[in-house]
């Protein structure tokens, strides 16, 4: 059996090995980029290192990611282009939409005030005018008493005892009735 | 994604996203991982809807090029665990047309050799000091002396010490394992 090798055929065997003993995607996802970046952290570095080594679909993906890092830039920078053209005219559209309903809202904004001030002033002209005229039958009257409750009426003068008002009476509650 | 529109903003957007896939599916290709059993148009495709739909989700986000990276490498490895649990389910048939192993042709002589050497290539790497073994592993695993400088945190040259006086030891020690000839 000829044993000849370079350090391509040496390097396929590696990997060879490796495929087969990886098992699953180890590293997180966080890892994979800053690995790309070469941005890992010094007291992670070696683990991850040992990992992309031992990993052949690990380390092709952190080739590949290192290899697209300026590609994801250039679309980071055109959907920032594209967010701003897409700002503006989303801009330019609210306010179309907004002007109208802010002249409006500014219309009832103006009639709340005045119907406000209107009340305001209705009731302090009523207060101004209600303690001068107290005698009159005004919204303060309300001190007379009412004839309903005063002690003084008819309805309640025979519970009271008073002898003068029960002359007249009805006859039928009279104790000397005798049917005459 | 959305249908074809007429608005030049939306178009232009669609328009990004369809070449950034592209770029994506050829960076797989180019970096065999297709040979792992994830198909570069599926991710293509997958990467496209993510990141439109960050898009829409979030129009005041401000993308940067980590974010689109983390999207890309999240769908990249959904894509790998996908490949192998299909690979670890049992196959339909015996009888099925589509031959399960990858390398069929090599014949069992040459399968049963490189089963040998790997198994030698591990006990010599494993015999390897740590602090060369792995400079050799990223060397074989095929990053480049700079990768590997970035990676274990020397300079340019010391990795490039490091390589060269690893892969030397090793294929002495394969030597003494029986697998004495290499081509330079």
């Amino acid at each position: 059996m000829v044993n000849s090798m370079n350090d391509n055929r040496l390097a396929q065997l590696y990997r060879d090995l490796t495929a087969r003993d990886a098992g699953p995607v180890a590293l997180d996802v966080d890892t994979l980029v800053a690995a790309a970046a070469g941005t890992v952290p010094a007291y992670r570095r070696e683990a991850v290192a040992s990992r992309l080594a031992a990993s052949p679909s690990e380390a092709d993906l952190v080739r590949m990611l290192a290899v697209l890092e300026d590609d994801s830039q250039a679309l980071a920078t055109d959907l920032a282009r594209y967010d701003r053209s897409h700002g503006r005219r989303h801009e330019r559209r609210m306010q179309r939409i907004a002007a109208p309903a802010a002249r409006r809202g500014a219309k009832v904004r103006w009639a709340g005030v005045g119907a406000c001030l209107m009340a305001v002033l209705g009731l302090w002209s009523g207060h101004r005018i209600g303690p001068s005229d107290g005698s009159s039958g005004g919204i303060y009257a309300e001190h007379k008493s009412d004839r309903i409750f005063t002690t003084r009426d008819s309805i309640f003068a025979w519970s009271n005892g008073e002898p003068g008002t029960r002359d007249g009476q009805d006859k039928l509650f009279r104790s000397e009735f005798n049917g005459s | 994604m959305p249908p074809p529109t007429s608005d030049p903003i939306q178009a232009r957007l669609e328009q990004l996203l369809r070449d950034y896939g592209a770029r994506v599916r050829r960076l797989l290709q180019s970096h065999g991982l297709d040979q792992r059993g994830i198909d570069p148009a599926d991710v293509e495709q997958e990467v496209r809807i993510r990141l439109w739909r960050a898009i829409e989700r979030d129009r005041s986000a401000a993308f940067h090029a980590s974010y689109i990276q983390r999207v890309v490498a999240t769908t990249v490895v959904d894509a790998l665990r996908r490949a192998e649990v299909r690979a670890a389910e049992p196959l339909p048939d015996e009888d099925s047309e589509a031959s399960p192993l990858p390398d069929a042709a090599a014949g069992p002589d040459r399968q049963a050799s490189d089963s040998e050497r790997m198994d030698d290539l591990a006990r010599c790497l494993d015999s390897i000091p740590e602090r060369r073994r792995l400079p050799i592993t990223l060397h074989l695993q095929g990053f480049s002396l700079q990768e590997i400088a970035d990676s274990v945190g020397v300079s340019a040259e010391a990795a490039r010490k490091l390589v060269s006086r690893g892969m030397d030891e090793l294929k002495s020690r394969l030597r003494e394992c029986g697998h004495g000839e290499f081509d330079e």
